[in-house]
């Protein structure tokens, strides 16, 4: 019988250059003395780089205690510290980010020790690309996703910049145009929204105003565009078909949306 | 039109000037052009002249009083006078400088060329001014490897001159720098102090990997494992192998070998021990010590003749004969047993066994366990490796050459198959 889960490793009677133990025994596994990396099947590697560490993480004998999650524009320097994850014992960690618009990304982890040292960061390239509207709540996670229309139609945001303006009469021909620093966006965002199987659209549409609504505070509205704001949503319109059945029943809703705050601001919050 | 008072003489105004240093004067004039000219310095408070710079010829409109010309610490008058070609002269209003030594600021932590083991760092830097003139403010500055600025703070007006910074990166180097102003404007600096920064920071090779995900979203995955071992009477060579031959180190958190593994190990330093294992070996009687020291001896003053014994196991005691006799109730038929001399427990029960009793803890040089106390032991003895599991002999491995020789181990367990290989590193 083979002998299982073995937690127990122990070296003596000898000057030791390295160990490794790997899952992996299949007739693909270099038997040679070739020295290797950490592998994705490696149960311990212990380099003996005066430490003993044997993870897959140097610390030179530091706990770690978290990872930051950073984010940053490909042809942007400074990224954005989206969060902290925990670190807890032999995990596999996950985290989800609904913040973005739709561009080319790096995304780091970066391990943060105790002390907060921060370790060298993991990165990652990825192009978001969604389709539609959506507004996030970024504190919770929760979507409202914009992207279903009736039949064929072609769903249209219109967007107006809303500029501070002044003019002012005068004696002469022409009035004066004086500008302030006011600037943000308005549109308004409409699309069908079908209930799942357990509800009706009425409960629906409550539960989008508990979440969204009724919350009065900023909320991230994206769109497949590329365009991200930071808006008050407000003024809901709901549609409904009055002979609805289960299996026949959706609304339509439509919100304004008025951009209250720089973006990168609202993140670094 | 002859030359007119000059103008625009500087220094002036009251400000101070380190007389220590090179200063130039200078001034403007009309009218005429300058052909000669002569200043004069006086102490503002008690009249006394303190330097004068007789007539000179020159058109230039500066002249350079050369450092320690005059003390500092005086309030100081001076005048120029100058002449045109027609010898017309004219002299200017006094104007009033001080004089006062720049003031001096030594970096105290860090020394130039420290290498600073942590993140965050206290600056501190010290003032000084010869004649005892207060410190008015002070700044810190920060740059990179390249000198480019990447810290300024707002100017100080602390006395103490320290800045704690909390940002500095691992394995970098930069240049620090402190300002001073003294109450009389003049201004000191420490200049750019090298030092450069080295600390732990923890380094993932997990892989990240990302992925769009519903509700326009992005999913970030990865894993990280950290395991760190213990030991006992260990030390680190050359920071890059670590030396148990006088202890141990052990790992047994953070990781689980479920099942099957493969496991490389380098090694070096392996000590061999000899034992005397028989596998056949004889059971001599007699009352002498056998030359040969691989049989088993059992003395006995009356016989001088050496016996050879044949072990039998029954319930009854065998007749005539040479036998070693042992008495076992269970066995009605005698049975002939053959006589082992080895360090471990055979297959074979049909084996008298003579354990050695080694000390396995001082041969092996791996072992593996599991919460069962279920054991892979990897031992070195006779010029060979052996793999033990759970006492057990289960493979061997002859490439031992002496402990000068440098190892690689291979260990394979696949389901119940146990693997011992490896080789000798050149």
């Amino acid at each position: 019988m083979a002998i299982t889960n073995i937690n127990y490793i122990e070296l003596s009677n000898c000057i030791v250059d390295e160990l490794h133990v790997r899952q992996r025994t299949d007739s693909e596994i270099d038997l040679t003395e070739e020295k290797q990396e950490w592998q994705l099947d490696t149960y311990l590697l212990a380099r003996f780089l005066n430490n003993l560490e044997a993870g897959n993480i140097e610390m030179e004998g530091i706990t770690i205690e978290k990872f930051a999650i950073k984010r940053r524009s490909i042809d942007e320097l400074d990224s954005i510290l989206l969060g902290y994850v925990d670190y807890e014992h032999g995990e596999s960690y996950e985290y989800l980010d609904y913040t973005q618009p739709n561009d080319k990304f790096i995304y780091s982890v970066t391990p943060i020790a105790t002390g907060d040292i921060e370790g060298k960061p993991t990165s990652v390239e990825i192009e978001s690309d969604f389709v539609g509207f959506y507004i996030v709540d970024k504190d919770i996670n929760n979507v409202l996703k914009f992207d279903k229309v009736i039949g064929n139609d072609i769903a249209n945001v219109e967007k107006t910049l809303n500029q501070g303006r002044i003019q002012i009469e005068t004696f002469n021909k022409y009035p004066s145009i004086y500008y302030t620093e006011q600037e943000y966006t308005s549109f308004s965002l409409s699309a069908v929204f079908i209930p799942s199987e357990w509800e009706r659209s009425g409960k629906m549409y409550d539960r989008i105003l508990n979440n969204f609504i009724r919350q009065h505070k900023s909320f991230i509205v994206k769109g497949s565009d590329g365009s991200i704001y930071v808006a008050d949503i407000s003024n809901p319109r709901k549609t409904t078909i009055m002979n609805s059945s289960k299996g026949f029943d959706y609304i339509q809703l439509i919100i304004d949306c008025v951009e209250v705050q720089d973006y990168k601001e609202f993140m670094q919050k | 039109m002859s030359i007119q008072i000059p103008f625009n003489l500087t220094p002036k105004g009251g400000v101070a000037i380190d007389c220590n240093e090179d200063n130039i004067f200078r001034w403007s004039v009309s009218g005429a052009i300058q052909t000669h000219f002569s200043l004069e310095f006086r102490n503002n408070k008690t009249d006394e002249v303190l330097f004068v710079v007789e007539k000179t010829s020159g058109y230039s409109n500066f002249y350079t009083l050369l450092a320690e010309t005059i003390n500092n610490s005086i309030e100081i008058k001076w005048r120029v006078t100058v002449w045109d070609e027609n010898n017309n002269t004219a002299t200017s209003d006094w104007e009033i400088f001080q004089s006062s030594s720049r003031p001096i600021v030594t970096l105290i932590s860090p020394a130039s060329g420290e290498v600073i083991n942590s993140r965050s760092y206290l600056f501190q830097a010290e003032y000084d001014q010869e004649e005892g003139v207060s410190l008015l403010s002070w700044q810190f500055f920060l740059y990179n490897s390249s000198q480019v600025r990447i810290v300024q703070t707002p100017l100080q007006t602390a006395e103490s001159l320290q800045y704690l910074y909390d940002n500095l990166e691992s394995n970098e180097t930069y240049y620090v720098e402190f300002q001073v102003t003294s109450e009389k404007g003049l201004v000191g600096t420490s200049g750019l102090v090298e030092f450069s920064v080295v600390y732990p920071q923890p380094h993932a090779q997990s892989d990240l990997t990302a992925e769009n995900i519903d509700n326009a979203g992005i999913r970030l995955r990865w894993g990280v494992i950290q395991i760190i071992g213990d030991g006992e009477n260990h030390s680190f060579i050359e920071d890059e192998k670590v030396d148990v031959t006088e202890g141990k180190v052990w790992f047994d958190r953070g990781f689980n070998i479920d099942n099957n593994f493969t496991l490389k190990v380098w090694l070096e330093a392996v000590q061999d021990t000899t034992f005397i294992i028989n596998p056949m070996s004889s059971i001599i009687i007699s009352d002498t010590a056998p030359t040969n020291n691989d049989v088993i001896w059992l003395y006995d003053s009356s016989i001088s003749t050496p016996q050879e014994l044949t072990v039998v196991m029954s319930d009854t005691s065998p007749v005539g004969g040479n036998y070693l006799w042992l008495e076992n109730p269970e066995v009605a038929s005698s049975q002939t047993l053959g006589a082992l001399i080895d360090i471990h427990k055979p297959e074979n029960v049909n084996v008298l066994w003579f354990d050695l009793m080694v000390n396995m803890d001082e041969i092996r040089l791996i072992k593996l366990r599991n919460d069962k106390d279920e054991l892979i032991e990897l031992v070195v003895y006779n010029e060979e490796f052996y793999l033990f599991k759970n006492g057990k002999l289960i493979d061997s491995l002859d490439i031992y050459v002496d402990n000068s020789t440098k190892y690689y181990i291979y260990i394979q367990q696949i389901e119940d198959s146990l693997v011992l290989g490896g080789e000798v590193i050149t």
